[in-house]
């Protein structure tokens, strides 16, 4: 069960045309592919499209409805393949995955399906995962567009924009014979607003009458002389085909501005933010009418030279406004300008950051600056206007409070007053996370034997690197922790260990890890984090997930994985059995049997557990059933604030407060209600014989008779008891 | 060429992942869509959100407008620095980060924050005290807004079983910033359809208060100066009470009240009179007016005396004001029965401390003994202090208090806190700032096993580097050592100080005694 469901959300997919349908840009990319008369669909999950994959499992019914084939493709890899069916059919197929981290997964069958070329259109909608909130390299997918030769959408990030591009896509697609990407922002995919829906198509052709009745072309299979072919007609017959359909359905659009002699040229994607930027600048209004004309490229590849030269032909100087780097159109720009001998002065990365995330900020800095070198006068008198307009805007705003204190510039109070108190806020595990205690093992075993050279993967698990269990030194990628830790696999005194998450070990690790230790004779520890989920991409359910599900097969058991590719030393340790994690570590790094130590590492993730239990729970509490809810407790009285217990866990639930103790200034450990009862306080506090503040609490909802009758008399004991200490207590004050 | 001067109204919220930053977000875009607003909302979603710092992003838009120019305006997907309006805080530092980024400025925006912490673990996993300082950020951040509300919404809203979202909702309403009524704001949370009441609950009591202005007065700060108890509640204690009001100035009375009490509570009150005897002679020696070094000799000592062995611990854990703390923390309900099981993991140490000084002594010395005894300590234990026989183990240990001063454990803290008396005294007169640094290392005392092992051994560090020391090294030198023994465990930053003190220690002295024209020796190699 994936982390959000959409459940609800996808009765939208039914509408009908001329409905209108407010909703969040991965649910309108999803109802444009069925109105596109989509025959298939697959993809892997991974921000920001992970959500795209939800909502198509959650509209399961409605895809079967429609004659639609949907996969949850085992990789990126395999996703790209799967489009190996509009080679030969014309069957309109889409895939889905995070860029550039799936695209480079995917390039091996990307690249074979642009080199055969596709009959039937093909999408490839890629989230990229560029900028604020990344956790991946920073790259570009259009690199992957230009070596490939697929075309590349970069639509303005609106819905109803967005939604067409997916039709328009496929368009493209079969007038060119060629594979298109359409990318998405991370803020776009997430971006909530509305369009008008049309009605869904079913497939002209569905995957079921192709299976009936094959066709082959063997010219369409990249095998000599083919593939040289295959080149020759991406040059000569499918660009110029692409080339003429963008310019014939306007998909790149011209905006007039009164500033003629100078422009801005950007990617589609770019548009609002530079609007926004404009409008704060007093250049353009909310509705997009811009001083400084604007050439938009809705499609990033192939370029369209006669428009760049059209655009650029009356212009003194043009702004290319590109993200990431290197900056591949600005360099085509300035060739296609040099070969007509346009004397058009081009600006680009010499302006604007050469790389990171476009912003409003950057952005605005940008053109401030780009106006004022090429033409100054059109900022004069502005500075006016833009008070003005903020004046306007303030009518609406109320007076509560106005701060006695001077008012400083913000920069000093930052300066100042901030400064060193803002302390970064890294994500991290969450409470009650089954993993990090695999890592608290890891750092009592390091505190016990020395430091170990730790190679990490892809997952939330790589959490470990950052404080506070510091472990880990590399991740090379989805499911190669110990293909990243190989080249280790020499004699030494301390083995190394590495990581893989369960969703890395089914995408890529059996195969290039596992398999490869096995086979060069590895004498490391790997650890397999098996949480039945592939938990960091939001909960979506793999070969190894515990639940049954309906149409896909699950309860593959990875120990048997691993053991069929030949591992002989296997473990399966609870991950929030510290004591015994940190002997069996003990016993994988000193155990004298040849071959890689794999340890798998097994538990629930803690939010779909939570998600699954929490409404259970509440349901028997309320209906009177006897109940035991576990959470820990910290005495503030005995704790030291030495917060020992904080660097073996990091739980976000396990804080600090005031101390009681007016003598002591140290903050005291204690757990906030937000405790999930995981234990890992309590492994801790024993394994790495911490201090004896924690407690566990049982909390025993809806009591028995029974259990009153006990705890009565346990009450009269205690309480005859306690009251001799009250009494002492009475006699000893001050 | 311009259609249209109306603006949207761009509104950033700054929260933790997992916070329900989107729940809210939701709910504002309801709102102003119910209000035939056009309303557009972004996010970054993904595991780089797990319990991270975020920013949600919205931007609404007067639908009249919209109808009158005939096409939908181009909103923003970000927000910029110095153009928004409002920024909603679901977490003070959040708050702090979204100034420091410049998303609140003075002639435009309205700062809803909450003022509740959530710590990192930056903050969380110093050594002592690492937290940042909340007043500082509040300060800050209600200068260079516009307006600024700012409460704790978190309590409220736990008050009131909701979660921050409403209290921040409520607040928003509150403000009266936006062109709404507090009836469509209603809407929009019953329109959500979950928790509905208590999610109104706090809404209705967040809007109150942020109609009222909304201003928390900021946490005072911290004083060592504690106030003396009006009266005593034994004769004993008055008795021991008129002494302290006699014989020590009213600087310090207030703190040594405070630790005699908790060493009363220790032990008795003969042991509440060798904490008074030893400040006495204290006092007499020290010239200061305000007697801070008798201060913070009290404080320590007390806190030192009071040293927690397995009798203290068990003490604690079996008073009945405990057994209240633990059902008021879990939020217990009255029917409902709470059972605490303590994880303890007592080692061969723990037992020997508890034994007679010699015996004690001798069972550590003795290697086989202790291989023996060990087989009983090797495993963690809990116990379940609310049944009868756990409880029974506890009450037992915390009776010994009796023979305490028999100890091993006492004999070996008891020389120390001399060695540490006769340190400070010896500087008292000559060099006050060094005998506050003394004092004031004793803050590394702390806690259990490990933790106070190293504690203690860092403080000998400190001691003996020290006592090596030919300069004259005053109370910011020994501050400098003994923080950095509190910021990491491994000791890094720890033996960089210590390094750096000798050495500068060293080269003060090779500058006094060299002619005192230039510093031109600062940075070079001490040793020549």
């Amino acid at each position: 069960m994936a982390e959000r469901s959409f459940k609800k959300e996808v009765e939208a997919l039914r509408r009908g045309a001329g409905e209108e349908l407010r909703c969040e840009g991965i649910l309108g990319v999803t109802k444009a592919l069925l109105q596109s008369g989509v025959a298939y669909v697959g993809g892997y999950q991974g921000a920001p499209i992970s959500h795209l994959m939800d909502v198509l499992g959650d509209a399961q019914d409605i895809l079967e409805e429609l004659d639609v084939h949907f996969e949850s493709s085992g990789s990126e890899a395999t996703a790209a393949a799967m489009l190996a069916a509009s080679v030969n059919y014309p069957l309109r197929g889409a895939v889905t995955w995070k860029s550039t981290a799936g695209t480079n997964v995917a390039s091996d069958a990307l690249a074979n399906l642009a080199s055969s070329g596709v009959t039937g259109g093909a999408l490839v909608i890629v989230g990229e995962d560029y900028g604020e909130g990344s956790s991946i390299m920073q790259e570009r997918s259009h690199a992957f567009a230009m070596k490939s030769q697929i075309w590349l959408l970069d639509p303005r990030p609106n819905l109803p924009m967005i939604t067409d591009m997916v039709e328009t896509g496929f368009d493209l697609s079969e007038a060119s014979n060629t594979p298109v990407m359409l990318e998405l922002r991370i803020r776009a995919c997430h971006l909530h607003g509305s369009f008008v829906a049309k009605d869904n198509r079913r497939p002209k052709m569905t995957v079921r009458q192709a299976k009936a009745s094959p066709t082959r072309d063997t010219s369409r299979v990249v095998l000599p002389p083919f593939n040289f072919l295959h080149e020759k007609e991406k040059i000569e017959a499918r660009l110029p085909a692409a080339i003429q359909f963008i310019k014939e359905r306007q998909l790149n659009e011209f905006f007039d501005g009164d500033v003629g002699d100078i422009g801005l040229i950007m990617q589609g994607g770019l548009y609002n933010t530079v609007i926004r930027a404009l409008n704060v600048l007093g250049l353009a209004d909310s509705f997009g009418n811009c001083r400084l004309p604007i050439y938009v490229m809705n499609v990033t590849y192939p370029y369209i030279d006669e428009e760049i030269l059209r655009f650029c032909a009356d212009k003194k100087a043009v702004l290319m406004i590109e993200e990431g780097q290197p900056e591949y159109i600005e360099q085509a720009i300035s060739h296609i300008l040099r070969r007509a001998e346009l004397p058009t002065k081009l600006y680009g990365k010499d302006i604007l950051p050469i790389y990171g995330e476009y912003q409003g900020d950057v952005i605005k800095t940008a053109m401030e600056k780009f106006i004022v070198t090429v033409a100054p006068s059109v900022l004069e008198g502005l500075s006016q206007s833009a008070a003005q307009k903020k004046t306007s805007g303030e009518t609406q705003v109320l007076n509560i409070y106005e701060p006695a204190v001077e008012t400083k510039s913000v920069e000093s109070i930052a300066v100042t007053l901030l400064e060193g108190e803002i302390p970064p806020r890294p994500a991290g595990f969450c409470v009650g996370c089954p993993e990090r205690p695999i890592f608290s093992a890891v750092k009592q075993v390091q505190q016990a034997i020395g430091d170990i050279h730790m190679s990490c993967d892809i997952g939330c698990h790589l959490f470990s690197i950052l404080p506070p269990f510091d472990l880990g030194n590399t991740t090379m990628g989805y499911g190669l922790g110990a293909a990243g830790g190989s080249a280790f696999n020499v004699p030494s005194e301390r083995r190394n260990i590495s990581v893989m998450g369960d969703g890395g070990f089914w995408h890529n690790g059996l195969t290039s890890s596992i398999s490869n230790a096995v086979f060069n004779q590895s004498d490391d520890v790997v650890m397999i984090v098996d949480n039945n989920y592939s938990a960091a991409t939001g909960g979506q359910d793999i070969m190894s997930s515990r639940v049954e599900l309906d149409n896909r097969s699950t309860q593959h058991s990875i120990e048997k994985a691993v053991k069929g590719v030949g591992v002989t030393w296997v473990r399966q340790v609870d991950t929030y059995d510290v004591a015994t994690m940190k002997k069996t570590l003990h016993e994988a790094m000193t155990s004298p049997q040849p071959g890689p130590k794999v340890i798998i590492a097994q538990n629930e993730c803690m939010l779909n557990k939570q998600r699954r239990e929490k409404p259970l729970v509440r349901d028997k509490i309320k209906s009177g059933k006897r109940l035991v809810r576990e959470r820990f407790f910290v005495d503030a009285d005995t704790c030291t604030g030495d917060h020992a217990c904080i660097r073996l866990s990091g739980c976000p639930s396990l804080t600090v407060k005031e101390n009681p103790n007016p003598l002591k200034s140290d903050p005291v450990a204690w757990v906030d209600n937000e405790c999930v009862g995981c234990g890992l306080c309590g492994e801790n506090a024993h394994t790495a014989v911490l201090c004896p503040s924690f407690a566990r609490t049982d909390i025993i909802f809806n009591p028995t008779r029974r259990d009153r009758f006990i705890g009565g008399i346990r009450q009269a004991v205690i309480g005859f008891l306690q009251n001799r200490i009250d009494r002492r207590l009475e006699k000893y004050a001050l | 060429m311009f259609e249209s001067r109306e603006q949207p109204v761009k509104i950033a919220i700054s929260a933790m992942g997992g916070q329900g930053g989107g729940v809210l977000a939701s709910w504002i875009r309801d709102l102003a869509e119910a209000q035939g607003y056009l309303a557009q909302s972004t996010s970054v979603p993904g595991v780089a959100q797990r319990t991270g710092a975020t920013v949600y992003y919205l931007e609404i838009f007067p639908g009249a407008e919209t109808e009158r120019v005939g096409r939908k305006p181009v909103l923003g997907m970000t927000p910029i620095i110095g153009d928004v309006d409002i920024l909603i805080a679901a977490e003070l530092v959040e708050a702090g980060r979204a100034v420091q980024k410049g998303l609140v400025t003075p002639d435009k925006t309205t700062l809803i924050t909450t003022t509740h912490r959530a710590y990192t673990v930056a903050e969380k996993q110093h050594l002592g005290d690492g937290l940042s300082d909340s007043t500082k950020i509040l300060d800050g951040i209600r200068q260079v807004a516009k307006r600024c509300v700012a409460f704790d919404m978190e309590k409220l809203a736990n008050e009131h079983d909701s979660v921050i979202s409403s209290a921040l909702f409520g607040a928003l309403a509150g403000a009266e910033v936006l062109p709404f009524g507090k009836a469509d704001y209603e809407q929009a949370i019953r329109a959500g359809g979950v928790a509905v009441e208590t999610n109104l609950a706090a809404f209705n009591a967040a809007y109150h208060l942020a109609g009222q202005g909304g201003l928390e007065p900021a946490v005072p700060e911290k004083s060592d100066r504690l106030s003396v108890p009006e009266a005593a509640r034994t004769r004993t204690g008055k008795m021991l009470l008129d002494r302290v009001l006699t014989e020590f100035p009213p600087s310090c009375q207030g703190m040594i009240c405070e630790g005699m009490a908790q060493l009363i509570d220790y032990q008795d009150f003969r042991y509440a009179e060798l904490y008074l005897e030893r400040l006495r002679s204290l006092v007499a020696q020290e010239a200061s007016e305000d007697h801070e070094l008798t201060r913070e000799v009290a404080r320590y000592l007390a806190l030192w005396m009071a040293f927690p062995d397995t009798i203290r611990v068990a003490d604690q854990k079996t008073r009945s004001s405990r057994f209240q703390k633990i059902r008021a923390e879990v939020r217990a309900m009255d029917e409902q029965l709470v059972y605490p099981v303590e994880y303890m993991h007592p080692r061969i140490e723990e037992f020997c401390d508890l034994l007679p000084r010699r015996l004690g002594a001798f069972v550590l010395r003795s290697k086989r003994l202790r291989r023996f005894l060990s087989v009983f300590f090797t495993k963690g234990r809990k116990i379940k202090t609310a049944t009868i026989s756990g409880y029974c183990l506890l009450y037992l240990i915390a009776s010994l208090r009796f023979m305490r001063r028999a100890s091993y454990r006492y004999a070996v803290e008891n020389s120390a806190i001399e060695v540490w008396l006769e340190r400070i005294h010896s500087q008292a007169g000559k060099n006050p700032s060094l005998a506050l640094g003394l004092a004031e290392t004793a803050c590394l005392i702390k806690g259990y096993g490990a933790t106070r092992d190293r504690g203690r051994q860092r403080y000998e560090a400190i001691m003996a580097a020290l006592a090596e020391s030919r300069t004259r090294p005053t109370r910011e030198d020994v501050r400098r050592l003994w923080e950095a023994a509190l910021v990491g465990e491994e000791g890094r930053e720890f033996a960089l100080a210590l390094a750096e003190f000798s050495s500068d220690a060293s080269l003060k002295d090779s500058l006094e005694d060299s002619s005192e024209d230039s510093l031109e020796g600062k940075g070079a190699d001490p040793r020549v």
